[in-house]
């Protein structure tokens, strides 16, 4: 063994990703390396640091290898708020490859500073909130919500309720204190949180696009990856790119199960918004799109195209499936 | 140089340093970011780390219920609250034999309810138990000693704020660890009492008796602690019945305690700024030693020690109960010289692993806990064993007449009361689990 | 005791004079600073305390305070920086007296240098890498989650705090050379 990969990241070893997909992709790779490679793996933030100072960590040589999500950085990488637009999302499996293309048609500035591996997304996100739920529009009114990202927040506003913005360890203890009435993250994310005690009902869509998803990415410094030998950077290589997204992405779906069970066991309502009811919510929620295409404009990009480019993709992966 | 042969090098040297007098979270700081850079071999990763990691750990939403309870308690000492606790203790229990040294105990109790550090309990209380008892001629052993050990209560009942940074540091639950925390606190408390009863038989000049007092005054002295009561049932009760999170509780606690002394006129522009100078100046002591804590752990967890620890200890064929014993004796004999956070924050990266690595009969979070509540108590317990006693040291600052040895003598019946105690928590965790079962 | 050394303060040590100039400058300079951060601090728990009505109220119409975690994170990190050079002039961060309590006061203050020696280094490494975290922020534009205000402002917010717990730190270990060249530290 000849070099040592630290690979740092958010969640408890057991959670999904970490355990089907970070430590069989660094098995993996020490496999293929010949033992020449040695990934050390420290989950829950081990090494210090909030979760949004990972990207930080990679790009400054902290550690090798983060996983992290740019939206913990609002502003940092405008370009991935693509895939957070609202309405946008298929199975993470498809979009998570679509997620690749994008990355390598327009996000290659965004991630200079680092040597990218992967990047994915969650499976399409939904409600989960106490008491009634929310069946219809109307009665997103007034909810405390928790978003994940900056787009989740502003839907949020755009659909009436209030987002609360905390930290994903006080989620479970603000919603049993009433500090907010409901949550939105995928099934797989209540599992460990075990939202399913915590709310009552859990709404979904009934739509061929996911209410929202999140941009994850999987990246590695640049001077760690510059300095490997030849044979070990395509070892690296070989474990990269749009097939090791769309494992991740595949981890992600498959995660969900665990979460319908506990939502079920729980005796919860697990709602599904009928076709005509989405229309409604996407008809509320067109003008964001529109505000994140002007934003992007402004910053030399072109959001409109952008838009189009990640709508296509994901179609064109999700027709395969 | 293997791991755990580092990490022993290093503690062994941040040790050196702590007891050649460096400050702690300095020494903490600088072996954790040399041993960073001795197992990376660089500079880069503790550099680059530490441009974010400052701000980051001062600007954790849980840390921050830390300087809001100390500034509760630093109104909470200025606002009168003290006295009227003290009066109306004293008017219950004086006319018994010790009786005054009892209600000492219970006002540190009470008053333990609304602060959530040991020193300013101690400090606090003294400041108004101790003349009287001076005055009643009790001796100077026994009242020095039954105040340092009264202090403790400060953080033995909840709110707690090393109960705080220890459900923090093993991501345990708040609120329930405040559950936990409740009935061996009030164990405390009675088993002071009776110190102080079994204290006054056997050396009957130590302890003496003040004239009993008619039953309307001691009503109408203690209907003059309503403050306290309705501060705890507003922080405490408002964190259990649901109504808000423990930050915002301490954020309502700092506000309704400071708007208390502020409307019976004991909060001047002076007596403002010097809540805040006395809260800033324990803060910054705090938040530094975490800090150090943090840049120690990502050593620690770049070496793999915890793990190494706790697969040792598992294999070492050591029964749970004889590694529990070991570790509370542990800091025990650490207490006798270290103060109860920096233990807290030095031991348990090390120590939590090894625990939750041993199969006591209980699930992992109530082993979480009850161990969290036991730790609280051993080094609760260093507070006021000689030498380096944080509570012996405010007393004595408070009375300089009395010589320490006095004081270390008129203590030691509280310290073993302390160890019978954790002894009967080590045995029968249903005591400090039970509460919390039945609550959630 | 204050007197004494006080009578004393004028005749040894490195400048003694100035040193003890600048120690007052510094030390109203602290007290200034931290008591900022406890407005800082009051202000938050205020506002908190309105969130909190306002969420109790959200039938009227009210509702919680926007971005009030995000609020509380800043204003508790830059009332912290801002206590940091007080606790240290003070002599208020924690120490284990007891191994040298038998050595000569002398060798105590002389220990005191090398202490506040190694906090200087630390509150120095602290605040020169604080600046380039600020240099960062403002420089990748991050922002927070609700409010969307820039990070970087509150790194600046911070970095007073930072910067002054270094400089009073370095004071500290010339005020700790003077105590161990007159004898004793005052206490
Ligand atoms: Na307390
Ligand atoms: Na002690």
């Amino acid at each position: 063994q000849e070099v040592t990969l630290r690979v740092h990241h958010f969640l408890p070893a057991p959670a999904p990703v970490p355990k089907n997909f970070i430590t069989p992709w660094a098995e993996k790779v020490e496999a293929e390396s010949g033992g020449r490679i040695k990934v050390e793996i420290y989950p829950a933030m081990q090494l210090g640091g909030k979760p949004p100072a990972l990207f930080g960590q990679a790009k400054d040589g902290v550690v090798d290898i983060v996983w992290t999500l740019p939206g913990y950085t609002p502003g940092r990488f405008p370009g991935t708020e693509a895939f957070e637009l609202p309405f946008m999302p298929a199975s993470a499996e498809a979009t998570s490859q679509a997620a690749w293309d994008f990355y390598e048609k327009y996000l290659r500035k965004e991630f200079s500073d680092v040597h990218v591996i992967a990047t994915h997304v969650h499976s399409p996100g939904l409600l989960h909130v106490k008491g009634d739920g929310v069946a219809k529009l109307e009665d997103m009114q007034g909810l405390k919500l928790r978003g994940p990202t900056r787009q989740v927040n502003a839907l949020l506003s755009a659909l009436g309720a209030t987002p609360v913005g905390m930290p994903v360890p006080a989620m479970p203890e603000a919603l049993s204190k009433g500090v907010i009435d409901g949550t939105v993250i995928p099934w797989e994310v209540t599992t460990p949180l075990k939202v399913a005690e915590l709310v009552n009902s859990h709404t979904d869509f009934e739509s061929t696009r996911g209410f929202y998803t999140a941009f994850f990415v999987f990246v590695m410094n640049k001077a760690s990856y510059d300095g490997l030998p030849a044979e070990l950077r395509q070892v690296i290589d070989a474990n990269s790119g749009r097939e090791t997204s769309k494992w991740v992405g595949r981890v992600m779906d498959q995660g969900d199960a665990p979460g319908i069970k506990a939502a079920e066991a729980a005796g919860n309502t697990i709602r599904k918004l009928s076709p005509e009811e989405v229309a409604r919510w996407k008809e509320v929620a067109a003008p964001l799109a529109a505000a994140w295409i002007a934003e992007m404009d402004g910053q030399g990009y072109d959001g409109a195209a952008m838009v189009a480019d990640a709508k296509a993709l994901i179609a064109s992966y999700a027709g395969a499936e | 140089m293997s791991g755990l042969a580092l990490s022993a090098l290093a503690f062994a040297a941040m040790l050196g340093m702590i007891f050649l007098r460096m400050p702690i979270g300095a020494a903490m700081l600088l072996t954790g970011f040399t041993g960073t850079w001795i197992v990376t071999g660089s500079t880069t990763p503790v550099l680059a780390q530490l441009k974010s990691l400052t701000y980051d750990t001062f600007s954790s939403y849980s840390l921050s219920i830390v300087p809001l309870f100390l500034l509760m308690g630093q109104f909470a000492a200025k606002s009168g609250m003290s006295e009227s606790l003290f009066r109306a203790a004293a008017d219950w229990l004086g006319h018994r034999k010790g009786g005054v040294a009892m209600a000492a105990v219970g006002a540190c109790a009470g008053f333990g309810a609304v602060c959530g550090s040991s020193l300013a309990t101690a400090a606090t209380m003294g400041q108004v138990a101790l003349p009287e008892m001076r005055r009643l001629r009790f001796s100077n052993a026994l009242s020095t000693g039954v105040l340092a050990a009264g202090g403790t209560l400060g953080i033995l009942i909840p709110p707690s704020v090393i109960l705080v940074i220890y459900a923090i540091l093993t991501e345990q639950n708040i609120i329930k660890m405040f559950a936990a925390a409740l009935v061996p606190g009030i164990l405390a408390a009675a088993g002071y009492m009776i110190t102080v009863a079994i204290y006054a038989r056997v050396s009957p000049d130590s302890a003496q008796v003040a004239p009993r007092v008619p039953y309307g005054q001691r009503f109408r002295n203690l209907a003059r602690v309503w403050p306290v009561v309705a501060i705890f049932a507003l922080v405490i009760g408002g964190i259990y019945l649901g109504w808000f999170t423990p930050t915002e509780a301490a954020a309502i606690g700092a506000i309704a305690t400071g708007g208390y002394a502020l409307a019976v006129g004991r909060l001047s522009r002076k007596d403002f700024a010097d809540c805040v100078l006395a809260a800033a100046s324990a803060t910054a002591m705090i938040f530094l030693i975490v800090l150090g804590a943090q840049a120690l752990n990502t050593f620690l967890a770049l070496t793999q020690t915890p793990q190494a620890a706790a697969d040792w200890v598992t294999q070492s064929g050591l029964s749970p109960w004889m590694v529990l014993a070991l570790i509370l004796a542990c800091y025990l004999v650490f207490g006798c010289v270290m103060d109860s956070l920096s233990m807290i924050l030095l031991t348990i990266p090390i120590f939590f692993p090894i625990v939750m690595a041993l199969d006591f009969g209980l699930p992992p979070e109530e082993t979480a806990i009850w161990f969290g509540i036991l730790a609280l108590m051993v080094v609760e317990v260093g507070l006021i064993t000689p030498p380096v006693g944080l509570n012996l040291f405010i007393i004595h600052s408070l009375a300089r007449d009395i010589p320490m040895s006095e004081t270390y003598r008129g203590v030691a019946p509280f310290v073993i009361s302390d160890l019978i105690r954790i002894a009967i928590l080590a045995a029968f965790p249903v005591i400090t689990l039970g509460l919390m079962r039945a609550m959630f | 005791m204050r007197s004494d050394s006080m009578a004393t303060a004028g005749t040894l040590g490195l400048a003694p004079a100035l040193e003890a100039r600048i120690g007052r400058a510094l030390g109203w300079a602290s007290r200034i600073l931290a008591l900022a951060g406890g407005v800082v601090l009051t202000a938050v728990a205020l506002m908190t305390v309105l969130s909190i009505i306002g969420r109790g109220f959200s039938f009227a119409g009210l509702g919680p305070v926007p971005g009030d975690f995000e609020l509380v994170e800043a204003g508790c990190a830059v009332a912290v920086f801002a206590f940091l050079p007080w606790c240290q002039y003070r002599r208020g961060h924690v120490t284990v007296d007891i191994f040298i309590s038998r050595f000569p006061l002398r060798l105590q203050a002389g220990l005191a240098v090398i202490g506040n020696a190694a906090l200087s280094l630390a509150a120095c490494l602290i605040a020169w890498r604080l600046w380039y975290g600020m240099i960062d922020k403002f420089s990748y534009g991050e922002t927070t989650m609700i409010l969307g205000m820039k990070l970087g402002y509150a790194y600046a917010a911070a970095v007073p705090g930072a910067a002054f717990f270094a400089v009073v730190c370095l004071y500290t270990v010339w005020r700790s050379v003077n105590e161990t060249i007159r004898g004793q530290e005052e206490r």
